[in-house]
């Protein structure tokens, strides 16, 4: 649990601070290296990943909604088929959650390669 | 096998990046990258501006001296600098700030390039504007501005001032139509500007209708072609009054062959989609005789189609010379529309035809060379690229004669084309005139500024403080005609035909403190028929007649006067009509639901004021008794371009000859007169607009039935408004339609402080997603106007300031 709550604040401060300095899918980098550094299972990074991203998409939305009175995201709701900006503002923090997920998932399963390959050639070095 | 899930995840994560980094093309649209687009970090959000704006300083080697601009709090820039070159900067940046996609999208259509970004859906439209010409107007125009190097500074600064703000850009903080459509701004440049005022000269001043006025009159009898088609326009009150002195000596064109004028047989181009439909404006000043406090006030409200971005920006240039407030075009230097602090200008369109058609006989399929006086000429072949996202680019070759581009062909006819002679085409230098008016003093000053002006032709109202003139010039470049010369389409086989000389400027109609002590114009002819050059056209009737007789009657005017006179939704046109058809109405035929009906419009008092049910059924009736009216169309149009009778023309023949031939209906045996009409379109009337009332489920208020809308340019539903809540009509002084309306209201007296009120249905951010995009619209809707400030000086504290911005090196 703790664990998971690591990766959670490490991909998102690490969001927070180069996501003002990349492309929109910086994050993807984030959240891979920390599925790489923490990850447990494959299962257990992607939810890390994923709420992760989601809430700070999520969080940085309301605030730019509330900044700017709503006026905005009525409109662009219009142009998706999305029945109204909340519905767009979910959907978006899912679809940035499912990225940041797979990214961390992938980070995830990189370690337990590597970790496997670690714990093989102790076995091998133990029994020789 | 761990491996293997680390090898599918990895592909999948980035493929999955791969395509929300990318557009998709569905169809005929294309989605934007959604990642791109709806991450908060980059997309949509970075255009969700706070409610209250933020204002940086600015460094810009190109800046002379610094510069300051103060945001008033309808985000008016007021731009104060120490030079002209560095205003104009300034005016550049601040103005792409706000307006760039609009800026650039304009000279897109301009230039016949829009499919670049928008894909197949505009193809044809690129090549009409190639074909028209617009760009080689614009190529001209260069090379005239050039020639007078302190106008061609002044727009090097203002193109500086927008590259400027590109420069600025990235993929977060690029404007939101960008991200949307995924392209960038390119470089912009002088020619943009020239592209620009020839895209006002393609809305405003391709006002003829050569092909369907030679079908008319090789369909009809000449008798009755002239009963149809009146050339004058005897009840109409002209711009400048009846009975002004001609006194000059007329110029004629020498070498003109009047063997060979015009084409004797029906054509069967299909003629462009005509842009001046609903298009029109007024001004009038009053001279201090007839105004409350004994100076003069000058009124204008530009009649365009309504669009969001707005067309015009608001703003203030202040320099040592200058110190001027108005409407400009995003695009443009200096300020079209507007007032300084001794005089204030407004312009109308004029409605003389400065666009010819003429025949081109090819001598065969290789459309290379044409008749021309008994010979063969070379035509020269133009091959335009048409770019289209999303497909291939497509070639269209243009053929130029010696008349201008041939712009239609006609399958039906392998080698016969027609060719257009416009006077956009000629490079004409408009920015000089209003760089001119923006610092004139007096009406010499402002002679001088308009006496080079050429296109679009604009009527141009004046009047000044000090001496508390009043004067109206109908400016532009007219060539001299015969009679009946481009009416129709004209012999191109034969180069006698070109227009050969022009009407000397000083000789163009105008009028100074005329006695009635007020200058007025509506798109109305210009003159009454004694004045000495032919001139044909398209003009409206009905508004200049309500102004002149308004204005003529009253006295002591004051602001607020002008104000409802500039709002008023009355219509002449149904107070002449409506009791005509009333009349021949017999009642015992209606039933329950059109005898209400009847009643309402029984008590309709010719306002087309927002909740009048009878503007509607009126609309509604007058649209059917035109139509079935002049339904020996039908079949005409089915296969060549024709054009029925004006408005006016039908009232009258309705008033003088209810039994004209005209009224009889052509599918029956029986013989009907206007009477039948009546009755017959009455009850149409009554079915649509009942129909329409139980589908809406209200009753039909004018507002609701007319359904005003404001598009956004490049037609995204989301990013316009539709029902604004607005009265008005066509006929009216406020002549708002479904799509076209007051684009600036503007009224200014000149007392001894200027004080001037203005609005415009938009706002001055472009940015839907700004909450000054669209925040004048409620207040323009309900007929109000925002008090202008205009300060004399940086220093005069400017109230509600939202904030400053300094400019420098």
């Amino acid at each position: 649990m703790n664990q998971l709550l690591t990766g959670i604040v490490l991909i998102v401060v690490g969001t927070l601070i180069v996501s003002p300095f990349v492309p929109w899918w910086g994050f993807v980098v984030v959240a891979f290296l920390v599925g790489l550094g923490l990850g447990k299972t494959g299962m257990q990074s992607f939810y890390t990943g994923f709420i992760a991203i989601a809430v700070v998409w999520l969080v940085n939305m309301i605030v730019r909604n509330m900044i700017n009175d709503g006026i905005l995201l009525g409109k662009i709701a219009e142009l998706f088929p999305t029945p109204n900006g909340f519905v767009l503002m979910i959907l978006t923090a899912i679809l940035g959650g499912i990225v940041g997920g797979l990214a961390a998932a992938t980070g995830g399963t990189g370690r337990q390669i590597f970790i496997k390959q670690k714990r093989s050639r102790a076995y091998y070095y133990k029994n020789r | 096998m761990k491996s293997l899930k680390f090898i599918v995840l990895l592909l999948f994560t980035v493929g999955m990046v791969y395509l929300l980094n990318n557009p998709i093309q569905t169809g005929k649209s294309k989605i934007p990258a959604l990642g791109k687009f709806l991450s908060p970090y980059t997309g949509f959000w970075q255009q969700a501006e706070s409610t209250s704006p933020n204002f940086d300083n600015y460094n810009f080697s190109n800046l002379k001296q610094p510069v300051s601009v103060k945001y008033d709090e309808k985000l008016v820039p007021h731009i104060f600098g120490k030079n002209n070159v560095d205003v104009a900067f300034v005016q550049g940046f601040v103005t792409a700030k706000h307006r760039l996609w609009q800026m650039e999208f304009q000279t897109h259509m301009a230039a016949g390039r829009l499919s670049e970004t928008i894909g197949s859906k505009t193809i044809n439209l690129d090549k009409k504007m190639r074909r028209l010409g617009l760009k080689m107007g614009a190529e001209k125009t260069i090379k005239k501005w050039k020639e007078r190097p302190d106008t061609y500074k002044l727009l090097q600064a203002y193109s500086d001032g927008v590259n400027a703000y590109i420069q600025s850009l990235n993929a977060k903080n690029m404007p939101l139509e960008y991200k949307l459509m995924g392209y960038s701004p390119e470089e912009w440049t002088p020619f943009k500007t020239a592209l620009l005022l020839k895209l006002m000269a393609y809305t405003l001043c391709i006002r003829e209708s050569d092909v369907e006025m030679t079908n008319a009159l090789a369909h009809f009898r000449r008798d009755t072609f002239d009963l149809l088609y009146p050339d004058n326009d005897p009840t109409g009150t002209p711009i400048i009054p009846k009975g002004t002195n001609w006194a000059f000596k007329k110029k004629t064109a020498t070498k003109n062959d009047k063997k060979s004028r015009s084409i004797n047989k029906k054509l069967s181009f299909n003629t462009y989609e005509k842009p001046y439909e609903g298009i029109g404006s007024n001004n009038w000043a009053v001279s201090g005789k007839k105004t409350a406090s004994g100076s003069p006030i000058l009124c204008n409200d530009p009649h365009l189609k309504l669009s969001l971005p707005s067309i015009w920006y608001e703003l203030q240039l202040h320099s040592p010379t200058t110190n001027v407030y108005g409407v400009s075009l995003p695009g443009a230097p200096g300020v079209i529309i507007g007032f300084n602090e001794h005089i204030a200008w407004g312009i109308t369109n004029v409605g003389m035809d400065v666009a010819d058609w003429y025949t081109v006989e090819w001598k065969d399929h290789t459309k290379t060379s044409y008749l021309l006086d008994g010979e063969y000429a070379d035509a020269t072949l133009k091959i335009e690229e048409i770019k289209v996202a999303g497909q291939a680019t497509i070639q269209d070759t243009i053929r130029h004669t010696i008349w201008g581009p041939v712009a239609y062909s006609d399958k039906n006819h392998p080698k016969f084309d027609l060719a257009l002679r416009w006077s956009a085409h000629d490079g004409s230098d408009e920015l000089t005139t209003f760089e001119k008016l923006n610092k004139a003093k007096n009406y010499a000053d402002y002679k001088e500024a308009i006496s080079t002006y050429e296109c679009p032709p604009q009527n141009f109202a004046f009047a000044d403080r000090a001496a508390g003139d009043i004067a109206i010039w109908v400016q532009g470049k007219f060539p001299i005609r015969e009679k009946e010369q481009g009416r129709f389409v004209q012999d191109g086989s034969n180069s006698a035909n070109k227009w050969e000389d022009f009407v000397p400027k000083d000789q163009n109609p105008h009028v100074r403190n005329p006695e009635r002590g007020f200058v007025s114009s509506a798109n109305q002819k210009s003159t009454d028929a004694d004045y000495p050059y032919y001139y044909t056209g398209q003009r409206s009737h009905y508004r200049g007649r309500i102004i002149n007789s308004r204005l003529e009657a009253m006295d002591g005017i004051s602001v607020e006067d002008m104000m409802k006179l500039q709002t008023d939704n009355y219509s002449l046109k149904a107070e002449e009509s409506l009791p005509l058809m009333l009349n021949k109405l017999d009642k015992s035929l209606l039933t329950k639901k059109e005898v209400a009906y009847y009643k309402i419009i029984s008590d309709w008092d010719y306002h087309y004021q927002k909740d009048a049910v009878g503007a509607s059924i009126f609309h509604e009736w007058w649209t059917e008794f035109y139509r079935q009216t002049w339904d020996e169309f039908k079949p005409l149009e089915a296969s060549n371009s024709f054009k029925k009778p004006v408005v006016w023309k039908t009232i009258q023949l309705l008033r003088d000859d209810p039994q004209s031939i005209f009224f009889d209906i052509q599918r029956t045996t029986a013989k009907e007169s206007a009477i039948e009409i009546a009755n017959f379109s009455f009850k149409d009337a009554c079915a649509k607009v009942n129909a329409w009332e139980r589908e809406n489920e209200k009753s039909a208020n004018w507002t609701d039935y007319q359904g005003t809308k404001i598009d956004h340019l490049a037609r995204i539903k989301a990013f316009g408004e539709i029902d604004v809540p607005i009265g008005g009509d066509r006929s009216s002084i406020n002549a708002v339609s479904k799509q076209n309306g007051p684009s600036w209201r503007m009224i200014v007296d000149l007392d001894k402080e200027v004080k001037a009120f203005g609005v415009y249905p938009g706002g001055q951010s472009g940015n839907p997603g700004s909450p000054y995009y669209d925040n004048f619209i409620a207040h323009w809707a309900a007929g109000k106007y925002y008090p202008i400030i205009f300060p004399k000086n940086e220093q005069e504290e400017i109230e509600n300031l939202l904030g400053t911005e300094i400019y420098q090196q």
